[in-house]
């Protein structure tokens, strides 16, 4: 018995201690527990993922501008077009669940961007260059690829403004003042991103692997966004702003058509396997004009 | 020093209890999208039955993003702040009529009928 509560004294001993010493050691007098619950929630931004519902209110900001900046051009058939091409292909994406919405910005540029949250914009001057559906779809899998990777959101994440706006950022329903402060820094962000400073060439590899494959799965010949990239190289050499945007946020095309030769040789996909149809395209192209 | 241990301490206790119930900001006006409930059971459904999901690529990619230097910053920097939600809206309220999709699909052999298409349907007739 009296050994029992030997054994039971040094439990207690062990269990206390460290509370006790703890007490010692640290003046709890003077602790600002204010700063200490704004830091821990510094850190649990630093870990905290951005949920959908951020992701797709960052999306919806940066959607506004590109649709401010450039205007999109609200054409019925071709709006259709890339709608049910780039909805059936995001359904083969590792994103399939979140809404993917498509349009066209009306200007001469060739290029096209990915906003967060499933905003997918091409330039009129993109789908000039376009040949056949199978590019389009190209191109198309390859805005979606930026989306399911979440490079923009990642890219966000990494960044101080993310890890360090938690105190304005916990809330919910009505937008505080402070709250649209973050959200409007954080919609410049992901513009200088996405339109300024563009990508990492990585990233850019990866949405092309990425398109190219889930084009190929729902029955595109995967050597549409080579195709497509082929066509940039023979502008490349052309006078002419339309492609500067898209040449100086992007890889070379010459660098990604190499790496996509790799992925094409790696999966065994094989030019004009599955079909590309140039033709549906030069129809649907002298039916709906691009202005 | 004695403090900083402290706070480390204690910014860990209250990471623990704050991750349990964190919710992030929600932004009442990205909530306010278009009600397509309609639209969207057709794509759920769509998704059940066609799409092919393949586990194995899901699996084999690995995620690489990495920051490079700035690239083509130019004028166009100085227009971001132009907006327009309305377009925005119009973006989120488009519909695709389900049997245009059936159709085109249908039409190239691709997603549920992909390796069906007929010879020669490129020069086919929309």
């Amino acid at each position: 018995m009296s050994k029992n509560k030997k054994v039971l004294k040094a439990l207690l001993f062990l269990v206390l201690a460290p509370g006790f010493i703890f007490a010692q050691k640290f003046d709890l007098k003077n602790i600002d527990t204010g700063e200490m619950l704004n830091a821990g929630k510094d850190l649990i931004k630093a870990v905290k993922p951005m949920s959908e519902d951020e992701e797709i209110a960052l999306g919806r900001e940066v959607a506004a501008r590109l649709a401010g900046t450039f205007g999109v051009w609200k054409d019925r058939a071709w709006t259709e077009r890339i709608n049910i091409i780039g909805r059936t292909l995001a359904l083969y994406s590792e994103r399939p669940d979140i809404k993917y919405r498509f349009a066209i910005l009306d200007t001469e540029e060739v290029n096209a961007y990915s906003a967060p949250g499933g905003y997918i914009f091409v330039t009129r001057g993109l789908l000039k260059q376009v040949k056949s559906e199978a590019e389009l779809a190209g191109v198309l899998a390859h805005e979606i690829g930026h989306i399911a990777k979440k490079h923009i959101v990642k890219e966000i994440q990494k960044s101080n403004l993310w890890q360090t706006g938690t105190r304005i950022a916990i809330a919910s329903g009505e937008l505080s003042s402070e709250q649209q402060k973050l959200l409007d820094s954080l919609t410049d962000q992901a513009w200088d991103t996405l339109v300024v400073k563009g990508l990492s060439k990585e990233d850019e590899y990866e949405a092309d692997r990425v398109g190219a494959i889930n084009a190929e799965k729902l029955g595109y010949d995967p050597y549409g966004l080579y195709n497509f990239i082929k066509n940039l190289e023979a502008l490349e050499s052309k006078p002419g702003d339309n492609l500067k945007h898209l040449l100086s946020t992007h890889p070379s095309p010459g660098a990604r058509l190499a790496e996509l030769e790799k992925l094409y040789q790696k999966q065994g996909f094989k030019q004009g396997a599955l079909p590309d149809f140039p033709q549906r395209y030069a129809k649907f192209l002298s039916r709906n004009p691009l202005k | 020093m004695r403090k900083i241990g402290m706070v480390t301490i204690l910014i860990m206790l209250v990471a623990s209890s704050l991750t349990i119930s964190g919710t992030g900001w929600v932004i009442a006006e990205a909530q306010a999208q278009a009600g397509d409930e309609e639209e969207s059971a057709f794509w759920s459904a769509f998704r059940r039955i066609f799409s092919r999901p393949d586990p194995a690529w899901s699996k084999s990619q690995t995620q690489i993003t990495q920051t490079t230097g700035t690239r083509g910053i130019d004028e166009e920097g100085k227009l971001k702040k132009k907006t327009d939600y309305e377009s925005v809206k119009w973006m989120e309220s488009y519909k695709v009529d389900e049997q245009e999709v059936m159709k085109f699909l249908q039409s190239r052999g691709l997603g549920p009928y992909k390796g069906k298409a007929r010879k020669g349907s490129d020069n086919e007739q929309e």
